[in-house]
């Protein structure tokens, strides 16, 4: 329940434990609770507002393609080393000899999501930085 | 003759940022014209809103590396990729396109910028591609 007295707001049923931790972190950060409080609230918003269902579909597709994408390389790594495969929403679409063809097909795909790899190459990691001017 | 190309820094942030113009290729619209802020601080290439890369279908041309950051407020998160060109006047590079929901903004860094000489006339307010 919440209570609005001007503005006062008054929330019932905050976790304890939770609150003297926001009050401990704030009190350190030289944050008021007010400050920290609409901080928290943005970022929940941000998250909850974003992520539609559409994005899970996505992702799911993605998480599919890259299990495929696994079974590809497994076979046919060796054997046509240098080719641009390209998979779709989990589905093997065929091996390019270029990558202008490989781009060409996939973006004319009505998938919801396509990866496009060359075969015989390690898929890397990579960390980015951002800087404070993403927020 | 070849003009340099010039850019209005963007105004309504203060103090005054650098912008650039770049034209992404997209399998939706073809060639997309993007206004991104330069930020040095930022070590990929483009970064846009997912919404964005949703639209124009860069959902399409993804890589199957893997690329992470960590947001400034201290949350990890894995960014969405494609691979793709990017115009600036007459020059041309592949560059990648990062993404995620929880991004707003619109930049260009390092990895795109290494590649051009760029003047940041500050006192014109204008950034120059030399």
């Amino acid at each position: 329940m919440v209570s609005n007295l001007g503005n006062i707001i008054v929330v019932k049923n905050v976790d304890k434990s939770l609150y003297r931790r926001l009050k401990s972190v704030a009190s350190l950060k030289g944050y008021t609770i007010g400050e920290a409080l609409n901080e928290a609230i943005k970022l929940w918003l941000m998250v909850n507002e974003v992520i539609s269902r559409d994005y899970l579909d996505y992702i799911t597709c993605r998480e599919k393609s890259e299990r495929t994408l696994r079974e590809i390389q497994e076979r046919y790594d060796r054997e046509h080393r240098g080719k641009y495969v390209i998979i779709c929403d989990g589905v093997f679409k065929g091996l390019f000899s270029s990558e202008k063809e490989a781009l060409k097909r996939a973006s004319e795909s009505k998938a919801k999501e396509c990866i496009i790899a060359k075969l015989g190459e390690p898929i890397r990691e990579e960390k980015i930085e951002f800087g404070m001017g993403v927020l | 003759m070849f003009s340099r190309l010039k850019y209005k820094y963007d105004e309504n942030v203060k103090p005054p940022m650098p912008k650039i113009v770049a034209k992404i290729w997209t399998p939706k619209m073809g060639d997309f014209e993007l206004e991104l802020m330069v930020d040095t601080g930022f070590s990929g290439g483009i970064l846009i809103p997912y919404h964005l890369y949703d639209e124009l279908k860069l959902t399409l041309l993804e890589v199957p590396d893997k690329y992470f950051g960590v947001l400034p407020v201290g949350i990890p998160i894995i960014l969405h990729t494609a691979l793709t060109e990017v115009s600036i006047g007459e020059l041309k590079f592949k560059v990648h396109v990062h993404s995620h929901p929880l991004i707003s903004k619109r930049l260009a860094g390092r990895k795109l910028l290494n590649q051009l000489k760029i003047l940041l006339n500050g006192p014109k307010r204008e950034l120059e591609v030399l």
